[in-house]
């Protein structure tokens, strides 16, 4: 790897740390920045091209773009950390109890998880849309109901990994209580892979949430979110394709930069693996 | 290798058995009751009477495990039941509609292989050079992309500005041009990043070392012992891209107004259409499951170290 | 060199990391050696010292952040600092074949044995049917009861000391001039490790071929080297015959070497080569 090479990954790394920042910033801050209110529907102004007033211009509605758009970073960020959150959750108690219990209970629980593995994911995402309704919050459990299973897997597997190193089993000769082996000697080095794992995922769960939102199954009219605003769009695709171009580019931005972040993360973290993969 | 077959055959129906518990869960414990469904897409108001007489005939006042045996008994004899919407059975419509995603699916899959081989090995065998920086931009894009945006740009070039593609429809070999392309460019960023780094790993393997101080040609190193060697890992992942483009194919017809069972499905999920939605999730399920299996089978066969070990674990 | 006529000749090697343009540090620097017909030259030193780097540049296959920047290799009187990409080639495996540590790693897994060997052969121009009955009785004579079972075999069938002999197969197949032997005896157990030994033992005497032993175990220099070469931080220190270099070592990095074994085992192999 030649030098060149290091610094230009250095500065992705640097370019994917400041987009991720400011999108999330930008979803803290959404009130603060927004110049109008995203759900303002003003029909004189509908279907306005870019302007001093409207730096996007305007939708079908007459509500601003730019305005739209940064709210939709909240719905977005927001609702993948909630989803990461409860995943890694869910994960992390079956996960380390599988891994750490063996047995009939990892028996027990890993055939559960291989129930959830035999979906396609994204289609059983919708079917439980289907079953639960639209909205924001169904959009959650959907995609938290279809991924945790693989993250339980993951970290059983490293839970498994762990508990056969020699420094773990040193503990438990020397009479550590298992709690405290499982607190000190486990979770730390399985949160830290997983860490990298949720990171590189995030972009992966977006695309998600806003495929579902853009099949009308996912996050509804009249929230501002990027798949709704694409699916809203569609209709003036002939007259003025922009209103798909700012949304669709938000979600690739966003989803690249929390992509490069993830791998930028995982090189930092664990360098094996980066040699090999990047 | 028969063992391999005949086991992995074995581990089947108890799986689809539990997936069909599952599905079958999920539709009578959620939140809204399938009779409210039926009454409101057969036009009948939901009075008290009308209710109770909906549920009567959907064998919905029967305890749950009697429900599930009557509906899996059906099931097994491929009745799925009545769309609530169009009357007709559910198989003959899923039927009817499958054969365009499978189509979809298949040039894509096709599509993903045929792109994603080639640049993959390109990167790896350029490697820290300009073609592997190229190539894994290039991926990298690719993982980044909404296919449902993608789809739209691709519209916006190719038929609004170029009028060179038609926009929505099946018939012509133009038309499957820009769905395949919408779905195929996620599995093939991610399997160009999997080929580079399992070829890079194979040429730094100590058996490569071995293969060239035996003294044989560069060629047969690259082209036969790195090159087999880094597309087992391709045909596993084979199993995990059916499950992505099935997904990713309800998106893309829907954009495309492509005649395939997503975009039924999609519409029979607007409608809470439950018997539809059933076997469409059935369907999707076999089919992946098969898929699988057929990548399982293909695995050992082309891994020794799988196949003759198969017998005992797995 | 008390007797026949080289088969090696390392003069001056030194290699170098890549980047910037051979530049760099040298990892082996002003390494000589000889290797003679018939003869074990033995390559001590700890590990990490550039002894399996040395092996790789013999062979030209040094990893390509690393070069090859001075000195000269000449193979039975033919020197190869120029030659060609395929020269090289044709000259591995042929002309020198080479028996690797942890042969387990060093068979591709979804090819069976036989057909390792058979690809061997065809690269350099041995085909036909009267191959086949020489690779069964050149297994045979390699100890192997049962060379079919072998062929059909797939490496992780086999175990590390029989991979290592298929490796020596080769070489006898090829009618190999030299072999190089990295460190032989890793990983392997005791009686394997006598086997190998035994086997390289009876290709020098049988087939007259020269040996380049590389190996941090002073206990198999001891019983097989004829010359010995001590090798620290790349460089060559001492050399010479086995016998003088037990018996008298001249460094203090030798001596101290020699020393650690003897406290391990005791001084019966010093009496032994004293004897």
């Amino acid at each position: 790897m030649t030098v060149l090479h290091r610094l230009f990954k250095r500065r992705l790394a640097a370019v994917a740390l400041i987009l991720a920042g400011a999108i999330l910033l930008l979803a803290v801050a959404a009130p603060l920045i927004a110049p109008y209110d995203p759900n303002n529907v003003v029909l004189e102004e509908k279907l306005s091209p870019p302007s001093s007033t409207h730096w996007l211009g305007t939708d079908h509605l007459g509500r601003d773009i730019l305005s739209r758009l940064i709210y939709g970073t909240r719905v977005s960020v927001g609702s993948v950390a909630a989803i990461i959150a409860c995943i890694l959750a869910l994960g992390f108690v079956v996960g380390c109890l599988s891994g750490y219990a063996g047995g009939v209970i990892d028996a027990a629980l890993m055939r559960f998880c291989d129930v959830f593995l035999t979906f396609p994911t994204f289609i059983l995402a919708m079917f439980l849309i289907g079953v639960l309704g639209t909205g924001l919050t169904n959009v959650i459990i959907a995609i938290v109901l279809t991924h945790w299973a693989w993250y339980a897997r993951l970290i059983r597997g490293f839970v498994l990994s762990l508990k056969n190193r020699d420094y773990i089993l040193a503990a438990r000769v020397a009479g550590t209580p298992r709690i405290k082996i499982v607190l000190h000697h486990i979770v730390p080095p399985v949160f830290a892979q997983l860490v990298i794992l949720a990171t590189m995922d995030i972009g992966h769960m977006m695309l998600h949430v806003s495929g579902l939102s853009f099949l009308g199954l996912g996050v509804t009219p009249p929230t501002p979110e990027w798949g709704v605003m694409i699916n809203d769009a569609r209709q003036f695709i002939w007259s003025s394709p922009r209103l798909i171009v700012y949304p669709g580019l938000m979600i690739f931005v966003t989803v690249m930069s929390f992509n490069l972040l993830g791998d930028a993360l995982r090189d930092a973290l664990d360098p094996t693996a980066g040699d090999k993969e990047s | 290798m028969m063992r391999f077959a005949v086991r992995r055959l074995l581990l089947l129906p108890p799986l689809l058995l539990a997936v069909s518990v599952v599905v079958f869960l999920i539709l009578h414990l959620g939140p809204n009751d399938p009779a409210m469904s039926y009454l409101r897409l057969s036009q009948i108001p939901p009075t008290d009477e009308a209710l109770a007489a909906a549920r009567e005939f959907l064998g919905l006042n029967k305890p749950l495990l009697a429900q599930y045996v009557d509906w899996l008994t059906r099931a097994l004899k491929l009745d799925f039941g009545l769309s609530y919407v169009t009357r007709r059975p559910v198989l003959d419509e899923i039927i009817y509609y499958l054969p365009a995603t499978l189509n979809l699916a298949g040039i894509s899959l096709v599509l993903t292989l045929v792109l994603s081989i080639p640049l993959g090995m390109w990167a790896a065998l350029n490697r820290d050079r300009w073609p592997d920086h190229l190539t894994r931009g290039l991926a990298f894009f690719g993982v980044s992309m909404p296919n449902f945006w993608l789809a739209f740009l691709l519209v916006t070039v190719f038929s609004i500005w170029l009028g060179w593609l038609p926009p929505l429809g099946r018939g012509t070999p133009a038309h499957i041009v820009m769905p395949a392309v919408s779905l195929a460019l996620m599995s093939t960023a991610i399997n160009i990043r999997l080929i580079r780094a399992s070829m890079l790993e194979n040429l730094n393997s100590r058996s490569v070392l071995y293969a060239r101080a035996r003294g044989l040609k560069e060629r047969t190193v690259v082209g036969v012992h790195v090159l087999k060697n880094s597309l087992i890992p391709v045909v596993t992942a084979i199993g995990m891209h059916a499950g992505e483009l099935l997904g990713g194919a309800v998106v893309v017809e829907n954009i495309f107004a492509w005649p395939g069972v997503g975009r039924f499905a999609v519409s029979a999920i607007y409608n809470r259409d439950y018997p539809v939605m059933q076997c469409f999730i059935l369907f999707m399920v076999v089919i992946f499951v098969v898929c699988n299996l057929l990548v399982d089978i293909c695995y050992a066969w082309l891994d020794p170290r799988i196949r003759l070990a198969g017998g005992e674990n797995s | 060199m008390s007797c026949g006529k080289t088969v090696l000749e390392i003069n001056g090697l030194r290699v170098s990391l890549a980047k910037p343009c051979c530049q760099g540090p040298p990892l082996v620097d002003d390494v000589s050696l000889t290797v003679a017909r018939g003869q074990v030259t033995g390559l001590i030193g700890e590990s990490g010292c550039g002894k399996s780097l040395t092996c790789l540049a013999v062979m030209d296959l040094l990893p390509q952040a690393i070069c090859r920047s001075d000195g000269s290799i000449t193979l039975a009187g033919a020197p190869l600092g120029e030659a060609s990409v395929s020269q090289w080639r044709c000259f591995r495996g042929r002309r020198a074949a080479m028996v690797l540590q942890n042969p387990m790693s060093c068979f591709d897994p979804i090819f069976t044995i036989g057909q390792h060997i058979r690809e061997t052969l065809a690269a350099h121009g041995l085909k036909g049917s009267d191959c086949k009955g020489r690779v069964r009785s050149t297994l045979a004579e390699l100890d192997f009861d049962h060379p079919d079972e072998i062929l059909s075999a797939y490496p992780f069938q086999l175990s590390g000391g029989m991979l290592q002999r298929v490796m020596v197969s080769l070489a006898l197949l090829l009618e190999a001039e030299l072999l190089i032997v990295d460190e032989p005896t890793t990983d392997l157990d005791v009686i394997v490790q006598a086997r190998i030994l035994d086997l390289i033992d009876r290709l020098r005497r049988e087939k007259n071929v020269g040996v380049l032993l590389v190996t941090h175990d002073l206990s198999v220099i001891a019983r097989l080297a004829d010359q010995v070469a001590v090798m620290k931080e790349g460089r060559i220190i001492e050399s010479g015959p086995v016998a003088d270099i037990f018996s008298g070592p001249g460094e203090p990095y030798t001596r101290a070497l020699l020393s650690a074994h003897f406290s391990l085992y005791g001084p019966s192999i010093a009496r032994e080569i004293r004897a």
